[in-house]
């Protein structure tokens, strides 16, 4: 028997006319017969997808990406209201018309490849970091996070002592300075070496190094295995721990000789003798974080372009200096009275941060403008009438002309008026101008806050150039890993 | 009103036309209707069910339909530049054309489905870090200039792997002259793209389909039955042995197999064994029961596989579409079990060459290369064996390729390859003594626990085991042998011969069930990263089923997934069912009452629904 198509096609409608009939009068929630349930389909969802799960238009690689996404924004979102906003914030400088929130990512790179290449952050400022006031504070935790040891530099003679490291110098040298009083300026030479002052020796003399630990115990600045001795104009005889050497006159600028010394050393005896100039000693380790604490009393910051280039430049390239921290503006403070006055030392400021610049390319500079200062005028504590405007105009000539950062630890410390809370505080001393120790140790702290809010934010943005883990199908299984 | 429109004519990847679907069937009414006035036709048939079919496709694979066209159109225009060179005598530019033809074919194949594979390889050779780069998709972006095609990722054309080999043996039939060319193009098509098997097989081979275009339809009562049959047998075996094992057990030991124990992951194997013959025979079950209906008669693809008494059977049983293709049009053009051609050769280098790559070890492929060359060296001089050799040495390259067919990953490879190795063994084996049989069995039984013991690793735990059982059986047969031997009161009788057909069909079994391991593992992976994805799957699951077992947790297993260890007992009875069973009953639903048969069509739909929507099995950790 021969079957036509036309049969066929009447045999399979009426197989779906039959289901469909079904499919009219079943219950829709199926035919419970016993415990069983037998289940049927409704017309609809014959021919529908299925619609009780609502699915979502994107795939679960895009829905990813897209939260991925949302989620950096905000990250990004958070650093970026910190330095719009934040007074405590680094100001970064402009660069085409748009802040640079790159600004200080080498010095950042550097911290984090400070392992195999030491990083030295050298740290200017007037009597307000005497003592190793806040670089105590950047030094102890820079070294925590990326290694380091050592006080870093230090002058032959030193009148007034750090709070971290006991010098004794067996007599006092003949000293000149860039700073300070005219008396102590150098004929005919700008030979002053990279901290501003050299003691000349004519004779033996022999500096002792001994931490001072009573507070704080003995940590990673005590600790140094060199002693770099920077030296010029003559030939240096030099003893230290049963060792023996001669520093040869070779002409330069500066020589820079690195005492090897045991490693993990704390205590040092170093004997000079000789004819020549002493720039300074600097104890470090090979690598890590190396901080600089180089205070220059009653200056305005003002004199770096009366050192010599060569020295400056040798000893940045030498020690690879990658943050320059200029903290100066105090000492003018109670000279300016208009803000003509405070522009013009505004320019001679950019003048000298420019000449830094200069001798120092591969270092960023921060500059750090001068605390809130209060005077009684008319009978009342009050703010620097022109320090509010001072401060603006400095960071805004900085940070748009010289192309450096700047911290206004005038706003850090809550602005105007802020310094007699200090005072009250215990946090400043009574001549409303500098800090006490313990002030000290809370502006170094959130200096380092702010420097290391930006570290994250690089780290952030470096993470970025790296694919999403859980995006990446070749990421291990997690289970694996159990 | 829009919406509908769109969902019936637009291509949706999420909502392939599938016959596991009303959908699909709402179609094929629809399409039979038409048909039904079109039969007569032969012409406007034909070409009635060209457009169809790549409406089909259209729904199936979107754009891929170019594609499609593409070599349906390149074929036959060379088709017939190879049939009039062979009419002129000009041999040689017919085999050019037979050469650009499949230069085309295989082109296509092997940037739609080997891109990844490629570039992986050669990024792994050289240490570059190439990218696929979609010229298609560049280029359809270049004319559209819209973006539409997305040119980083290449997807892979569903059933482009069926239809290049369908195209391949239309030229390669013509130029050895088993058919003329097809004048009409929309005849050509037709065949090219036939719905019912475009993207699942049966491979049909041009001189087995094309005579049918021309003849009129035909279709007796017993055949209706019968293809109703085929459609129904094929959704049962295609939602419940498949479908319904694989979202409820199978997929979840197979995605991650560390979360389940030993006997599960062993288990989860054996189902996958059933599921996947399901899985591919019931679609081309339903497949030839479509085409049946409209009076086409397709070849059968299955036949019973896990009835095979050693791996050659199964190769004989197995996907028979594709292992005749490869037979004709690969393992015969290498010199068949007659010689070694240049192709031989070739394949041997090449072959070697992925393993140079794959193992990044000189050594390793020195060894295969040489192992390879030497082998067929041999044949060359022992004229006494060489039959044998090139016979083993052209069966193991067509199976290496056939395990690449399958899909882009090392894991096919491998999988081509210990089928390969099982076939060479097992005639080894069948030509050997039984003496010899178990000297050499004893010395690897012994290798292979001396190795387990100095490198207790799972996966020689595992082998050892398995080894010691093959070896204990061997033994007591070895024994028999002798027995009979010595003795006419001992003789083979009804029994000890089913004893031996049941050892045989199980060890065949479980041998496939192993290759299983990496072909399961290699399957519906993205291609990006199949090849560590898939390598490490069967890693973790030979790890598994090698560690030491907890046995009581056994029973728990077997009764928390009863409905599992049911089906797959009832589907391996069924299967193992005899044929002139099976023919029984297939012939006798065929002669049922027509109103009958509509009746079981209903009951069937009802019940295979109850699959469809039963609820999943919870989720249940054995191991902890």
């Amino acid at each position: 028997m021969k079957y036509v198509p036309f049969y066929i096609t009447l045999f399979i409608f009426s197989i779906i006319g039959v289901l469909a009939a079904i499919a009219a009068v079943f219950p829709q929630d199926g035919l419970t017969i016993g415990q069983a349930t037998l289940r049927y389909p409704t017309l609809t969802q014959m021919f529908e997808q299925d619609t009780t799960l609502k699915e979502s238009p994107l795939s679960p690689e895009e829905l990813l990406a897209q939260r991925a996404t949302q989620m950096r924004i905000q990250e990004e979102q958070e650093f970026l209201d910190f330095f719009r906003s934040n007074e405590a914030r680094i100001q970064f400088p402009l660069k085409d018309g748009a802040i640079d929130y790159t600004y200080l990512d080498s010095f950042y790179y550097a911290l984090n490849h400070a392992d195999s290449n030491a990083v030295r952050v050298v740290h200017y400022g007037d009597s307000q970091i005497e003592e190793d006031r806040i670089s105590v504070v950047l030094r102890r935790n820079l070294q925590q996070k990326f290694g380091g040891m050592g006080i870093g530099i230090v002058p032959l003679y030193q009148t007034v002592q750090s709070i971290t490291e006991g010098i004794k110098t067996s007599q006092e040298p003949k000293r000149y300075m860039v700073f300070g009083s005219k008396s102590m300026r150098r004929e005919g030479s700008k030979r002053y070496g990279p901290m501003g002052q050299t003691a000349v020796i004519d004779t033996t003399i022999s500096i002792t190094f001994q931490p001072r630990s009573k507070q704080t115990g003995v940590y990673s600045a005590h600790y140094f295995n060199q002693a770099t001795l920077l030296t010029g104009g003559g030939n240096i005889n030099i003893q230290w721990k049963g060792q023996k050497g001669t520093v040869r006159n070779d002409g330069s600028a500066m020589q820079i000789t690195n005492l090897i010394v045991p490693d993990s050393t704390t205590n040092l005896t170093i004997t000079l003798s000789g004819h020549g100039d002493i720039y300074g000693i600097s104890l470090s380790g090979e690598t890590g974080v190396n901080v600089d604490n180089i205070p220059m009393r009653g200056c305005s910051g003002t004199i770096f372009s009366g050192i010599d280039s060569k020295q400056l430049s040798t000893y940045f390239s030498a020690t690879n200096t990658r943050l320059i921290i200029m903290q100066f503006g105090g000492n003018s403070m109670p000279y300016i009275k208009t803000q003509a006055q405070a522009d013009k030392y505004i320019g001679t400021l950019l003048t000298q941060v420019k000449y830094m610049q200069r001798q120092a390319p591969q270092a960023q500079i921060l500059f750090i403008g001068p605390s809130d200062m209060t005077t009684r005028l008319q009978g009342k504590m009050q703010t620097y009438p022109i320090l509010p405007y001072f401060d603006e105009a400095l960071s805004t000539a900085l940070t748009e002309q010289a192309g450096v950062a700047y911290w206004s630890l005038f706003e850090a410390m809550g602005g105007v008026g802020a310094m007699s809370t200090w005072v009250r505080s215990g946090y400043a001393a009574s001549d409303y101008i500098h800090f006490t120790r313990k002030g000290a140790y809370q502006v170094g702290e959130i200096l380092c806050d702010a420097l290391l809010t930006g570290y994250n934010y690089y780290t952030w943005r470096e993470k970025d150039k790296q694919p999403i883990e859980y995006l990446n199908p070749d990421s291990t299984n997690m289970l694996q890993e159990k | 009103m829009h919406n509908f429109l769109h969902h019936i004519f637009a291509f949706d990847p999420n909502s392939p036309l599938l016959f596991t679907q009303f959908y699909f069937w709402a179609f094929f009414a629809i399409v039979y209707a038409l048909f039904s006035l079109f039969h007569s036709k032969l012409l406007l048939r034909n070409a009635f069910l060209f457009f169809v079919s790549l409406f089909f496709y259209y729904k199936t694979s979107g754009l891929a339909i170019l594609i499609l066209l593409f070599v349906t159109i390149s074929d036959w225009l060379i088709g017939k530049q190879i049939y009039r060179s062979k009419t002129q005598q000009k041999n040689s530019l017919a085999k050019f054309w037979l050469i650009l033809s499949v230069c085309i074919d295989l082109g296509m194949l092997s940037f739609f489905k080997y891109a990844y594979f490629l570039t992986n390889m050669i990024n792994d050779m050289f240490g570059a870090n190439f990218e696929v780069f979609n010229i298609f998709a560049w280029a359809g972006n270049g004319f559209t200039a819209d973006g539409r095609f997305n040119v980083d990722r290449i997807v892979l054309p569903v059933g482009i792997s069926f239809y290049i080999f369908q195209v391949i043996s239309y030229t390669a039939d013509i130029y050895s002259e088993r058919i003329k060319p097809v004048k009409n193009f929309l005849d050509f098509g037709f065949y090219v793209s036939f719905f019912p098997q475009l993207v699942a097989g049966p491979i049909v081979r041009a001189s087995e389909f094309i005579p049918q275009l021309y003849k009129p339809f035909h279709l007796t009562r017993r055949r209706f039955g019968i293809a109703v049959f085929w459609i129904l047998n094929g959704l049962i075996k295609k939602i419940i042995l498949s479908d319904y094992l694989a979202v409820n057990f199978i997929d979840r030991v197979f995605e991650n197999p560390l979360l389940f124990s030993g006997f599960e992951n062993l288990s989860a194997l054996f189902l996958y064994s059933l599921q996947v013959y399901a899985d591919f025979s019931g679609y081309t079950d339903i497949a030839i029961g479509v085409a049946m209906l409209m009076g086409f008669y397709l070849p059968k693809n299955f036949n019973s596989p896990y009835k095979s008494l050693n791996p050659q059977e199964f190769w004989r049983r197995w996907h028979m579409s594709l292992s005749r293709w490869l037979k004709t049009y690969l393992y015969i053009p290498l010199g068949g079990n007659r010689n070694a051609t240049f192709g031989t050769y070739f394949w041997i280098i090449t072959f070697a060459f992925i393993a140079l790559i794959l193992t990044g070890s000189v050594v390793a492929a020195a060894i295969i290369a040489s192992v390879g060359i030497i082998v067929a060296l041999v044949g060359v001089f022992k004229k006494e064996r060489r039959k044998k050799i090139y016979a083993n040495l052209n069966s193991f390259i067509t199976m290496l390729l056939g395990g690449l067919w399958h899909g882009a990953s090392w894991n096919f490879i491998i999988w081509g390859g210990l089928n390969g190795i099982g076939m060479i063994i097992y005639k080894l084996w069948k030509d050997m003594s039984w003496h010899l049989r178990i000297f050499l069995l004893s010395l690897t039984t012994i290798a292979i626990i001396i190795i387990s013991i100095f490198f207790p690793l799972p996966v020689f735990k595992l082998f050892s085991i398995w080894i010691i059982a093959i070896w204990s059986v061997s033994i007591i047969r070895y024994i028999w042998f002798i027995l009979t031997n010595i003795t006419s009161k001992v003789k083979d009788n009804r029994f000890t011969n089913s004893l031996a057909t049941i050892w045989a069909v199980l060890q065949t079994f479980t041998f496939i069930t192993f290759t299983r391991l990496f072909f399961r593992s290699g399957s519906n992976l993205d291609p990006r990263t199949a090849n560590q994805e898939a390598w490490q799957t069967a890693q973790e699951m030979v790890n598994q089923i090698g560690s030491a077992w907890d046995l009581q947790i056994i029973p728990d297993i077997v009764a928390e997934y009863w409905q599992v260890f049911l089906l797959f007992v009832l589907g391996m009875a069924i299967h193992w069912l005899p044929e002139r069973w099976k023919r029984w009953y297939r012939l006798n639903f065929s002669y049922l009452p027509v109103w009958l048969i509509a009746i079981i069509v209903v009951i069937v739909v009802i019940f295979v629904y109850q699959f469809i929507t039963a609820d999943l099995q919870a989720f249940i950790y054995f191991q902890f």
